[in-house]
Order: structure tokens, then C-alpha cells, then sequence
């Protein structure tokens, strides 16, 4: 009986998909699919309330990371790292940070502020990181 | 026919020197605190040039061949390195190796050293759109190599000249991939040494060098790249006319002609590692030409690599 439980469980998590969240900061609740992919492609510097973005990627290798570079910007996650790479080289800027297992929230404290963060999480959102609907235009 | 061919030959030695080793750069500067250097090898052979009313199997129409092919070898270093977050600074020097098959004639006597010296400012002035704008200034000379510049083997024509530069660049996702194109634009004023019935000699020089590479996986980009000079003014291919510049030793004539060049290529880049430098291969040949070599060919390989850290 706990195994089959466990095996609902395993597979509803396998078949959620993750989600886009941001810092309530940002003020967004939703964005575009064009605006997704100027964000996470560095393209689009700060919110609509003048507040910075600050991207955090999901960790190398989870199904995070492999939804946001093939799902929403149509990229092997390998050649988004290099293209991520190739930005921050050629604008003189830095990478995007990086959630590590212990979450995106757990991240940005350790790296000061999280305000205007964004970032793709397994679903249900990291409160107090709030879903962001993305709309299909 | 020998004296045809070696007036031929004389004329075609007049601004091959100056095609190496262009490069877009595009307009991101480097960051403070970084310091990129670039090292590159490269060899430029031509045997045909423009001439017009000549036909040539070999060479096609309007094109006459020389009797030994010139060759030029060399190494190209490149350092930049950023001054604050929008403005960087840049110099590069090559070394030059230039021979053909007659070694013993004055004229294409094998000749070794220190070609264009070049230095440069860079600035970003923001966006247009996804363009990505810079504006620079410049100076080059050819000072170290002017005792040699006269012959069909030099490696340089010892001008030096002041520019003024416009930058363009653009990254973006396209497909499944991402590009990244860059375009440079310079205005050479170079200094006058001699004046003639057309203006001041050497004639101001138009130059744009452009570059649209495609990433076909996150280790190789794979592009095309465009390079063109074109005098603004210079003297006709009058072989009387050019030899009152000189010969081969202390000469103006290959500066003072009237002429331009177009070259397309092709670059392989290997993209950084943690492991591995920036490495690129390009071959460009020449697509267009007024009193200049036909069949530039130039093959280039690169490495580049960054020391220091982001301020």
C-alpha cells in the first residue's frame, strides 16, 4: 500500500510542470512567452516597476533547467549555458546565479537581497516566490 | 612579355599587406579588471590581380597573372583589456614574413618584420533596438616597416593614419541555436606625405570588417565573415605615374594607388572551457578588387584567452 502511494507520488511529480515564480517585488503575475525569452535571455534588464531583474537558474541537470531551455526558449540546455556564457562575456556582465539544491530562496538570501528575482521551480511555488502564468501569446 | 609581367608583378605587390587580419570586433567592451590576449597565425598567398582588358585562363577576365606567387606568413598578437564598464582599450602588432619566388630581385627580396602597429579606444553608447553601439578612435602606423615598403614583398605600406570607428553587434536565439553578428565601420584619415593633381597622397581609406556567427552546438560556432577596403582616392595603375613614388626602396607608390579590396570567409570557432581556450579558424578569399590582387586567399588560426577578473 506505501509503496503504491509512493509510486502515485513519484509519478505526479514526474508529470508536474514546472513553473515560472518571481519575488513579489517584481510585481508580475504574468508575462508573455516573447517576454519569458527576453528575460531569460538577458535581453529584458528590470520589471516594469523599475526594479532590476535578477535571474536564478534552476541547478545544471534538473528538469527545471532542461523545461526552461527547451520549453520556453526552444534551446538544448547545453547551448543556453554557452549562449548565457557568451552574454555575460560580451556585455561586460556576470552569469546569472544558480539555485543550488537547497532552493532559489535559500540562494539569493545567501547572495544578499531577492528582490526582483526570477526563476523556474518544481511546482508548488517556494513562498515566498509567487507563480507567474505565462500566457501563450 | 617578361617586362609586362614584371610591371604586372610590381603592381601587384601594391596593397596586399594591408588585408591581413582584419577582424570584427563588434561593440562589447571588455569588462575592467579583464585582459584579453589573442595570438594568431596566418598565411596570405595571390598570384592574380585586376587588370583591365587582360584575360587570363587562370586568372579570368580583366585579370593578368604575376610569374611567382607572393606569400606572406605571420604571427598577430592582440591585447585588450577594459578601462571602466564601457570603455576599453586595445593594440595589436603583428609579425611579418614576406617572400616569393625570386628572392634575389630587389623588388621581391624576402622581407621579415614588425607590420601594422594598430591601438584603438572603444566606447559603448548604448542600444538601438537589439543592436548593441559602440564609437571608437584609433591610430595605426607603419612606421617600423617603412624602409621596406616599396617592394612587391613588404608588409605594410608605412602609412600612418588616424580612425574613427562605429561598432554594431547583435545576439539572439534563432531556432534552436543562437547567433551572434558584429559589423565595424572605420574612416581612415591617413597622413599625408605627398600631394598630387587627385588630393593629398595616400588617399583616405573606408574599411568595414562584419561577422555572423551561428552556434551549431555549445562547443562550435560556425559563420560567415565579410571584409572590405576601399581608398577613397589614389592614383590610377599607370606604371609611369606610380614610379614617381619611388621603387623599391623608400617608396610611396603601393600607398598612393587607387585601390580596394572585398574578401568573404568562413570561421569555425571553438568556444571556451573551463579546460580549453577560445580557438578559430578562418579562410577568406577575395571577392572584389580595384588594382589589387583577385585570389587573396588568407587562412588564419587563432587562440584566445582572458587573464584577471571582472571589477
Amino acid at each position: 500500500m506505501h509503496g503504491t502511494l509512493l509510486l502515485v507520488i513519484q509519478l505526479a511529480a514526474l508529470t508536474t510542470e514546472p513553473i515560472v515564480v518571481a519575488s513579489p517585488s517584481a510585481q508580475v503575475q504574468s508575462l508573455s512567452r516573447k517576454e519569458v525569452r527576453h528575460i531569460f535571455t538577458l535581453r529584458r534588464k528590470s520589471w516594469s516597476n523599475g526594479i532590476p531583474v535578477r535571474i536564478v537558474l534552476p541547478p545544471v541537470g534538473s528538469s527545471e533547467d532542461k523545461w526552461l531551455s527547451e520549453e520556453l526558449l526552444g534551446l538544448p540546455p547545453d547551448v543556453y549555458r554557452r549562449f548565457l556564457a557568451e552574454q555575460a562575456y560580451r556585455r561586460g556582465g556576470k552569469m546569472p546565479l544558480r539555485a543550488d539544491k537547497a532552493g532559489v530562496i535559500k540562494t539569493v538570501k545567501a547572495a544578499g537581497s531577492s528582490a526582483g528575482v526570477v526563476s523556474v521551480v518544481p511546482s508548488p511555488a517556494e513562498p515566498p516566490l509567487v507563480p507567474v502564468k505565462i500566457q501563450s501569446k | 612579355m617578361t617586362t609586362l609581367f614584371r610591371k604586372l608583378l610590381t603592381t601587384a605587390g601594391a596593397w596586399a599587406a594591408a588585408t591581413t587580419a582584419m577582424a570584427s570586433e563588434g561593440p562589447w567592451t571588455t569588462a575592467p579588471g579583464l585582459h584579453n590576449v589573442y595570438a594568431g597565425l596566418f598565411y596570405e598567398r595571390f598570384q592574380c590581380f585586376t587588370l583591365d582588358g587582360v584575360s587570363d585562363p587562370t586568372c579570368g577576365e580583366d585579370a593578368a597573372p604575376v610569374p611567382t606567387p607572393v606569400q606572406r606568413t605571420g604571427v598577430k598578437l592582440f591585447y585588450r583589456t577594459g578601462l571602466t564598464s564601457k570603455l576599453d582599450v586595445a593594440a595589436s602588432a603583428p609579425l611579418i614574413h614576406a617572400f616569393s619566388g625570386e628572392a634575389d630581385n630587389p623588388d621581391l627580396a624576402t622581407t621579415t618584420g614588425v607590420g601594422l602597429l594598430q591601438a584603438r579606444l572603444r566606447r559603448r553608447i548604448g542600444s538601438l533596438g537589439p543592436l548593441d553601439l559602440a564609437a571608437g578612435a584609433g591610430v595605426e602606423s607603419g612606421f617600423l616597416h617603412r624602409n621596406t615598403r616599396g617592394r612587391i614583398t613588404n608588409i605594410g605600406d608605412g602609412v600612418t593614419s588616424l580612425q574613427a570607428s562605429a561598432y554594431a553587434g547583435a545576439t539572439g536565439l534563432l531556432g534552436p541555436r543562437f547567433y551572434t553578428f558584429s559589423t565595424d565601420l572605420s574612416y581612415s584619415f591617413r597622413l599625408p606625405e605627398a600631394q598630387s593633381d587627385i588630393g593629398r597622397i595616400p588617399g583616405d581609406e573606408l574599411r568595414f570588417a562584419s561577422v555572423m556567427l551561428y552556434a551549431i552546438s555549445s562547443t562550435f560556432g560556425l559563420g560567415v565573415s565579410i571584409d572590405g577596403q576601399f581608398r577613397m582616392w589614389g592614383e590610377p595603375l599607370d606604371f609611369a605615374q606610380l614610379s614617381s613614388y619611388g621603387s623599391a626602396t623608400d617608396s610611396l607608390r603601393w600607398a598612393a594607388l587607387d585601390a580596394s579590396q572585398l574578401k568573404l570567409g568562413s570561421r569555425l570557432a571553438i568556444y571556451p572551457s573551463e579546460h580549453r581556450p577560445y580557438l578559430q579558424l578562418s579562410a577568406h578569399r577575395a571577392i572584389w578588387s580595384v588594382n589589387n590582387p583577385t585570389d587573396t586567399t588568407l587562412v588564419e588560426v587563432a587562440v584566445g584567452f582572458d587573464a584577471g577578473r571582472r571589477h
